[in-house]
């Protein structure tokens, strides 16, 4: 019996032999465990799929009367099973596709866990990222039975830099990177491989236009030669990586400083700080954003005027016209991740900016002389005076001198280091916050624990190795940082 | 020394005059280079500037081709289906690999509880395709 990922079918539950339930076959996968690393070992990643009497809270009248013929998608706990744990198909209904003639069940809401609430939430099933295989157009087949088959996965990567020192006059790179590369080769300079420079003034979508061919060619598959032997190659665009703003262009989306900027959700641009918005059922969903161009193409068939178009456009937060990659097989809100290495640097830039404008002269002082006598690992390069030359700093300085910030900060700051006026102010932002008298002490504590806060984002942001745990952990960290960040320094740097 | 010492070094292929070496080292083997001409945007431009520039770009399939013919780092790539394991730090560790048939494994078969999984072309694979597409667009 085959059976294709994407599927719906009944299979033995894992936390209980004896029961058996719905499920899709996300991803068929070779498990790793870390007692058998030698031996892989065929399993299916199952998501599972709820009866009404599961549902919690949720399960109202309405839906216990639909029950028999309903079933719940859930979005989380999702099951590695052998492969023989399976006990046969499905046939279940997305009702957010069209309609087949024959079905068990039908699906029409989500359940999900609120990252801000931890709650588990319900959604309608139109909100949902759709697997790969309901819109990845299938390769075609090697045109002789034994041919080696080899699928790769493209990074295409597109930067600015600047050809002069000084003079705004910018050179745009695209490069490729291979995914099937281990990390340890593909962070080495010479497996970026160049495609082409946009010239000044020019775009990333006339560049690359003669190459979309190519692509499309390659996605369905296309015969190479390797060592005298011919083998069948696909290859396919599986990860787009761009800063600000191309990355937001990349996806169609339009740039950070609009109403709706953010590339993976519809946050508004006045709930950008806000951790109460609901990302999971406020994200993007690349179908949902095929059907706003579909309907924007029919605005522009019927010749309606510019600023309906620019209306249209701004409210979905949607560029006016289609990028050259959507044409691909890609999701393109989930294939284009933010740039975390830019936002956590830069934050780590503006933050030290910060650290030094509270320091008075005596507290700059202080703090370079503890710099300088720091004992730091002897493979550092050596950085230029932080408190003078800050802006001169690359990223990696910058992340290199968070490491050690909470270290020099709790070996030196007193509140005799710090500007009397910024210090009274953060004491009474801090009292009224907490609503008890806060000393300076407790401001300098607090400074400190800003830094180590920081500190350890950055750390866990970079790990080479992320497990379970690790995210977990990651996802605290950046909610408590949130929360020490907005409560000592928000107010004081936009509410002046 | 890496090229002296390398299993396949033929002193025939060295060049037997500095002149001949001389001309090898202005031009390099290198990907064919195609050109373009591209828009340029006016507003960022003086305007007596030309309104079209000729872009250079390096076809992708070649890259790939090299990278093919290339055994040391085909030796280390990794071609299979997504790989689950508690320690994540690859591109095949994660959802997109995993999911997606254009990286990962497509169906699997399963039979008397023995697995044999399928590359993505084989004609069972096909009809697959076509009954869950046909069921899709019911």
């Amino acid at each position: 019996m085959e059976y294709a990922v994407g599927e719906f079918v009944e299979f033995i539950d894992n936390s209980n032999q004896r029961e058996r339930r719905f499920g899709r076959i996300e991803a068929i996968v070779s498990l790793l465990l870390p007692q058998d690393s030698d031996h892989p070992q065929d399993a299916l990643k199952m998501s599972r799929l709820l009866r009404h009497n599961e549902l919690g809270i949720y399960c109202s009248r309405d839906r216990s009367r639909r029950g028999h013929k309903e079933l719940w998608m859930i979005e989380e706990d999702y099951q590695i099973i052998p492969p023989n744990h399976i006990v046969g198909r499905v046939l279940v209904w997305l009702k957010d596709v069209s309609r087949p003639e024959f079905y068990d069940f039908q699906i029409s809401e989500i359940l999900y866990r609120d990252a801000a609430t931890n709650r588990i939430q319900i959604r309608p099933v139109n909100l949902r990222h759709r697997h790969p295989s309901e819109y990845v157009v299938a390769p075609n087949p090697s045109p002789v039975g034994n041919m080696k088959v080899f699928k790769f996965m493209i990074d295409i990567y597109n930067d600015d830099f600047g050809t002069f020192r000084n003079v705004y006059h910018s050179l745009g790179g695209i490069y490729i990177q291979i995914g099937n590369m281990p990390f340890n080769l593909r962070k080495q300079l010479k497996n970026h491989f160049i495609v082409g420079f946009i010239p000044f003034g020019g775009h990333f979508d006339d560049v690359m236009r003669p190459l979309l061919q190519e692509l499309h060619q390659l996605e369905k598959g296309v015969a190479m030669d390797m060592d005298n032997e011919t083998v069948w190659v696909i290859a396919s665009i599986g990860l787009v990586t761009a800063d600000m703003p191309q990355g937001n262009d990349l996806c169609d989306v339009k740039k950070q400083g609009a109403l709706y900027g953010c590339r993976n959700c519809l946050v508004p641009k006045d709930r950008l700080t806000d951790n109460t918005f609901d990302r999971i059922r406020g994200a993007r969903f690349h179908h949902v954003t095929n059907e706003h161009f579909v309907q924007l193409q029919t605005l522009i068939d019927q010749g309606v005027t510019k600023a309906e178009i620019n209306n249209f456009a701004r409210r979905y937060g949607l560029r006016s016209k289609q990028g050259v990659l959507s044409s691909l097989s890609r999701d393109r809100h989930l294939q284009t991740p933010q740039d975390a290495y830019h936002a956590i640097a830069g934050k780590v830039q503006r933050f030290l900016n910060i650290t030094f404008d509270l320091l008075n002269d005596n507290g700059k002082k202080a703090f370079v002389k503890y710099w300088r006598c720091f004992e730091k690992p002897s493979i550092w390069h050596r950085l230029p005076n932080p408190v003078t030359h800050l802006k001169s700093f690359m990223f990696s300085d910058a992340l290199q001198l968070a490491m050690i910030m909470p270290f020099i900060l709790k070996r030196f700051l007193a509140p005799s280091n710090i500007a009397s006026a910024d210090l009274a102010t953060l004491c009474d932002r801090l009292s009224s916050s907490s609503n008890q008298r806060r000393s300076n002490k407790h401001v300098i504590n607090d400074i400190i624990s800003c830094w180590v806060i920081v500190a350890d984002v950055a750390a866990h942001c970079f790990k080479l190795k992320m497990s379970q745990g690790d995210l977990n952990h990651l996802q605290e960290a950046l909610m408590e940082e949130y929360g020490i960040l907005i409560k000592v320094w928000y107010k004081m740097l936009y509410c002046q | 020394m890496v090229i002296l010492k390398h299993p396949q070094f033929d002193s025939q292929d060295a060049a037997s005059n500095i002149r001949r070496l001389r001309s090898r080292r202005t031009r390099l083997p290198l990907l064919p280079v195609k050109s373009h001409s591209v828009v340029i945007d006016d507003r960022k431009t003086p305007s007596t500037s030309n309104p079209t520039k000729l872009a250079y770009t390096i076809s992708i399939k070649e890259h790939l081709n090299h990278i093919l013919n290339n055994p040391r780092l085909m030796e280390k790539m990794y071609f299979g289906r997504g790989i689950e394991t508690p320690e994540k730090s690859e591109l095949w560790h994660g959802d997109i690999w995993q999911r997606s048939p254009l990286y990962g494994d497509a169906t699997i078969s399963i039979d008397n509880g023995k697995t044999r999984s399928m590359t993505l072309f084989g004609k069972t694979l096909l009809i697959c395709f076509q009954w869950n597409t046909l069921w899709e667009n019911l």
